[in-house]
């Protein structure tokens, strides 16, 4: 829609998506960003936002710039990882490989969960990471959590609880570790074919 | 060999090690015992004997399974900052119902309501990733003692967010984690926002 | 080592539920113990547990019994615990990049203390080989059966463990 926006308002006229961007200079920047972002196939939307992030927070307008060409190249990289993806997954994914998952990590976690959005377990990981746990220990309890079939709520409810317990100063690995020792109580024992499960009567 | 390894001042303490035995685990008991319940077809010249033991332990077994594969799901949102004269969010008194179930599934936003203890201010807007960042999107409105509160309908999931006071000043919450910011030095607030 | 009553052992056979019932509460911890050690303190190693009783449980009427029972499950045991590492690198490697993977393949060195994390880092062969000879008290002979392996070749994997153990100790100790 967004996109869709920005094409009718470069050539016509129409409403401005950078209305809020006051000035000139981080305008024509933007601007030349954003037809990049159309050109590629990617949403505009993530980067008006990152316009104005960076308005609010006092940034330069040729530093805006890089991290709009940053955002981009990120996206990018996404949506060749996860083939096809949802603009909120291209942001999720943007903003985990920024806080240092590895690329084949969100092509792992599309695998494990192909029919839903991964947005949300992106952005635990990116959490967990964030925290401080080491990226590839984060990608593989992860992993194994959906393996299990962990729901949504416990992926976020992990997350909820490694940050406060390393807010309150336990160690991010310590943290995690306890955290799905927790959870792995409350799961299914075995992927489907790795174990049996007992059959229901 | 074997005993060589015990006058090893290096290794023996290893081997000590390694050869505690872990604790007893009665969950994997049951699970096993669960699974194994089912009778497995014998050769002929064996006597085939189902002890009344199988059937009490099958029974008991499953019940275990049963109420461990049916675990609820976490607990609401219960952080609280009502009390607190710094800047905070808090969560809904009462949340709306969710569509979630054991499933997964999940509705698409739960209410959130954001706090922000800032007397002095003429406005305080919040922004984040839910809005686009955009700083005339979410106004929040004065809730006496100096309070300002905005309630929003967010994804399940992790945000970003921050306070803009007086149309300028960026202010993150000080009781929620930070994230990190490469682009711009200044990371904004987490929220990870739960089912109830 | 507390060993297992043939008798036991021979009812387990026979299909006595309450035989199987003791042989698994007996037998567990130190199937556990071994699992944790080839895999690391993770559910992966509970898993293997699991389903290695299942396969004793099914394969028990085929048991002679008089044998030797240890070395007939942990080649079990053994077998199952090599799949999960296979399994485990495969995935990584479907994943992640390859030497990431032989690396996250291994036991997750985050969970365990000095000791284990040494062990955790020899190669999978050395390793079973050290635990099934100095922590289970298998004789070679019976190694031999539960891995496939040659004598000299098992030999071999348990004195270049030991040695390979014994200069990272003196590392650590000295780090």
């Amino acid at each position: 829609m967004i996109t869709l926006l920005l094409a009718l308002t470069m050539g016509t006229g129409q409403p401005d998506p950078l209305l809020g961007v006051r000035d000139p200079q981080l305008r024509t920047l933007a601007q030349t960003e954003l037809r990049a972002a159309v050109q590629k196939g990617l949403p505009t939307a993530p980067l008006i936002a990152k316009t104005l992030e960076g308005q609010l927070k006092q940034a330069p307008a040729p530093r805006i710039a890089m991290a709009l060409k940053a955002l981009t190249a990120r996206m990018e990289l996404v949506k060749t990882k996860l083939g096809s993806a949802t603009e909120p997954e291209l942001v999720a994914g943007a903003d985990a490989l920024a806080a240092g998952v590895s690329p084949d990590a969100l092509a792992a976690l599309r695998r494990m969960w192909p029919e839903r959005s991964i947005a949300l377990p992106i952005g635990v990981l990116t959490e967990l990471v964030t925290r401080g746990v080491e990226p590839k220990l984060a990608t593989r309890e992860v992993i194994n959590l959906l393996n299990r079939r962990a729901t949504p709520q416990q992926l976020i409810q992990l997350g909820y609880d490694v940050s406060n317990d390393v807010r309150r100063g336990q160690g991010a690995h310590a943290a995690l570790d306890v955290r799905v020792r927790g959870l792995m109580g409350s799961l299914l024992p075995a992927p489907a074919g790795s174990t049996a499960i007992p059959a229901r009567p | 060999m074997r005993d060589e390894v015990m006058h090893d001042p290096v290794l023996r303490p290893l081997v000590e090690t390694a050869r505690q035995l872990p604790d007893r685990n009665p969950a994997l008991v049951a699970r096993i015992l669960a699974a194994t319940a089912t009778p497995v077809r014998r050769p002929w010249w064996q006597r085939w004997t189902v002890p009344a033991f199988a059937m009490a332990t099958l029974a008991a077994t499953i019940m275990v399974w049963r109420r461990e594969a049916a675990t609820p799901m976490v607990p609401a949102v219960a952080t609280s900052g009502t009390d607190s004269v710094q800047p905070t969010r808090v969560a809904p008194a009462s949340p709306v119902a969710p569509v979630a179930s054991g499933d997964g599934v999940l509705p698409a936003t739960v209410p959130v309501r954001f706090a922000f203890d800032a007397a002095a201010a003429t406005t305080v807007h919040l922004v984040g990733d839910f809005n686009g960042w955009d700083a005339t999107a979410t106004p929040m409105q004065r809730a006496g003692d100096g309070r300002w509160v905005s309630d929003v309908a967010l994804a399940p999931g992790r945000h970003v967010y921050a306070f803009v006071v007086d149309g300028t000043q960026w202010l993150t919450d000080p009781h929620a984690p930070r994230a990190s910011d490469d682009d711009f030095g200044q990371g904004g607030s987490v929220l990870m926002v739960r089912v109830p | 080592m507390d060993a297992l009553d043939p008798g036991l052992i021979a009812r387990a056979v026979d299909g006595d539920r309450q035989a199987f019932a003791e042989l698994v509460e007996r037998l567990h911890p130190r199937a556990l113990r071994f699992a944790h050690r080839m895999l690391g303190d993770s559910p992966d190693a509970d898993d293997a547990v699991q389903d290695t009783f299942i396969r004793v449980w099914k394969a028990l009427p085929r048991f002679r019994v008089g044998s030797p029972f240890d070395p007939w499950f942990f080649k079990i045991l053994g077998n199952r615990c090599r799949t999960a590492l296979e399994k485990r690198r495969r995935d990584m490697t479907e994943t992640l990049e390859p030497e990431l993977a032989a690396e996250a393949a291994a036991p997750d060195p985050y969970q365990l203390d000095d000791v284990h994390r040494v062990l955790a880092r020899l190669p999978a062969e050395q390793r079973e080989a050290f635990l099934l000879y100095h922590v289970e008290g298998l004789s070679y002979e019976e190694i031999a059966q539960v891995t496939g392996a040659g004598l000299s070749a098992l030999r071999m994997r348990v004195k270049r463990a030991m040695d390979t153990l014994r200069a990272r100790l003196v590392e650590v100790t000295h780090a």
